[in-house]
């Protein structure tokens, strides 16, 4: 993947926009899976032009763990989206790869995991599984057995052949981090996957995500409204706040790569914990 | 409170559906009854029997329910199914062009709404005038399409189905538009990020999502469509049909035969719309996530 991205990709970029034509500064070929320079989304609403982001920059480099935090109309979800080209900046420059957000995009280099499950419910587990592969033309076969592999990675063997209403809220998320997974993305953007769960299975499905994290050597990119959720998976958990949406504060997680629940009884961990909370007290201030 | 609910946990469903349906059938009867008894002249020489005397009225103006039961089952089973007094030939005549209308309702239903669902131009410009359409009585647009068709040198079946499809289309179109959208944003989005095209969203997506929607505009649309034979039948001066036979029932005052006519007309939407039902269960797994 680094030996296509400088010389090759330059042509096709003049193409495609006036974003391409600022200094290349930040596209620079380093490691960063993910960058984003000086990015402002807004659009006009019933009170005037609404700042969903403005001036946001941050840079992730692979392997790392990024959470999003913040007050509800921080524009977490919109900065993820911009980055899976869901959504486009009004101003500012993304690169995912070296790339566009658009290329990686039709390079299938993300997987995406929504709020809600968004599994289909005329297709098993294993089917829903199996859709992305379908999309990029994989033999029944390859699919058969990618699909098998990214449940199994999920621990849902025994639920392949189920349908969505026969799952549990919880087993119904993994079915779909199984799905992202399929396509063997290195980097996972993440909305608020655990949000509607309980606690208990959030823990576990945290614990899942991190081992998952570590032994594909994944980027992950995560949104969430929780601080121990954040501190427990992150590398780095972003603190943004509102009004306009933006980054107030970046707070690394020292934490060794192999985490266990007991990690959260830890005074570093707590230390932590409480550093987030101030950032975002003062983001929740602003509201 | 108990025995109610010994009721609802001992009875299996279909079983109370059964008895429900009974029980609205009977109070019509009753009314029904009621309603033959008056509406009726004794007749000049009565039969002895223990029914009411005018419920056998030669040439009742309201039949009663025993005349129109024995009336239809002579009419279905009176006769071998091939003469043109059996109302099984009849019906079967109209079933005929009912069932062509039905599948071209269905082509042109998902069609238009395929298009409708795809283009924002077509959604503005179309549909008002498919509402419109059924604004118009088909009973005004049947001979128009006689004639036209006629012109073109197409008569018998062709006719008689286009205006029944001209009736069918609509719910299957209707349906459709709602079931072509039904899919949820996150799961389109979904798709987006495989970069998928138009149309594996289409084949993978939109059109299993709308199969819940498909069945009951098809069963609405299958009992518009023996509504739309049956006119038909009536301006293109069909021998044979249950159109052409209520005609004759209506000319000669015949109400007895168009009672019964009218029974193996509801008999028979009744039964396509149930093929339909045994078809949609047969689909197995569909079943929406709660």
């Amino acid at each position: 993947m680094q030996t296509i991205s400088p010389a090759p990709n330059s042509a096709p970029k003049h193409v495609n926009a006036v974003i391409e034509s600022r200094p290349a500064s930040t596209a620079a070929p380093h490691s960063s899976v993910v960058s984003v320079n000086g990015v402002a989304v807004s659009y006009p609403s019933a009170h005037g032009i609404f700042q969903a982001l403005s001036n946001v920059s941050l840079d992730v480099a692979r392997g790392e763990f990024i959470s999003l935090i913040g007050p509800s109309g921080c524009g977490k979800t919109t900065l993820l989206r911009l980055i899976a080209d869901l959504a486009q900046p009004t101003s500012g420059e993304l690169r995912v790869n070296g790339g566009t957000p658009n290329q990686a995009r039709t390079d299938r280099s993300y997987g995406y995991v929504f709020q809600s499950p968004a599994l289909y419910p005329w297709r098993t587990a294993i089917s829903n599984v199996m859709l992305p592969l379908e999309i990029i033309g994989l033999s029944p076969t390859e699919r058969q057995q990618r699909a098998a592999g990214a449940l199994a990675a999920v621990g849902l063997t025994e639920a392949a052949g189920r349908y969505p209403w026969q799952l549990s809220g919880g087993m119904q998320q993994r079915v779909s981090i199984a799905r992202a997974l399929s396509l063997q993305p290195d980097l996972l953007l993440m909305d608020e996957p655990f949000g509607a769960l309980d606690e208990i299975t959030r823990d576990k499905l945290n614990l899942h995500l991190t081992d998952l994290w570590r032994e594909r050597n994944l980027t992950v990119i995560f949104v969430t409204h929780s601080i121990p959720e954040a501190v427990f998976l992150s590398t780095r958990v972003v603190a943004m706040s509102a009004n306009p949406g933006r980054i107030s504060r970046v707070i690394e997680c020292p934490f060794p790569q192999r985490r266990t629940l007991d990690l959260r009884n830890t005074k570093q961990f707590l230390d932590v914990s409480q550093e987030v909370r101030d950032a975002l007290s003062d983001a929740y201030a602003d509201e | 409170m108990n025995n109610v609910m010994t009721f609802r946990h001992t009875v299996p469903g279909w079983l109370r559906q059964a008895a429900s349906i009974a029980v609205i059938l009977c109070i019509v009867l009753a009314i029904w009854s009621v309603a033959a008894t008056l509406a009726n002249p004794a007749p000049s020489d009565p039969e002895p029997g223990w029914l009411p005397a005018n419920w056998w009225n030669d040439r009742p103006i309201l039949p009663s329910p025993p005349q129109v039961a024995v009336a239809t089952w002579n009419g279905l089973f009176g006769y071998p199914v091939s003469s043109p007094r059996s109302l099984i030939f009849h019906a079967g005549v109209t079933l005929e062009a009912a069932l062509a209308g039905f599948a071209l309702a269905t082509i042109i239903g998902i069609a238009l709404a395929t298009a409708i669902v795809h283009s924002r131009l077509l959604d503005k410009g179309l549909l008002p005038w498919v509402i419109v359409s059924q604004s118009i009585p088909v009973l005004a647009t049947a001979p128009m399409i006689v004639v036209v068709l006629g012109n073109a040198g197409f008569t018998g079946l062709l006719p008689k189905a286009v205006i029944s499809a001209s009736l069918a289309f609509f719910p299957v179109t209707i349906g459709m538009c709602k079931g072509l959208r039904a899919a949820g944003s996150a799961q389109i989005e979904l798709l987006h990020t495989y970069n998928a095209s138009g149309s594996q969203i289409f084949r993978k997506l939109r059109w299993p999502a709308a199969i819940p929607y498909l069945f009951p505009a098809l069963k609405v649309a299958m009992a518009l469509a023996i509504t739309g034979a049956i006119v038909g039948e009536l301006p293109t001066g069909a021998q044979a049909g249950l159109g052409a036979r209520l005609l004759i029932a209506s000319y000669n005052g015949l109400m007895l035969l168009m009672w019964a006519t009218l029974v193996v007309a509801s008999l028979t939407a009744g039964l396509s719309v149930g093929v339909l039902t045994l078809i949609e269960r047969a689909l197995p797994r569909f079943r929406a996530s709660q």
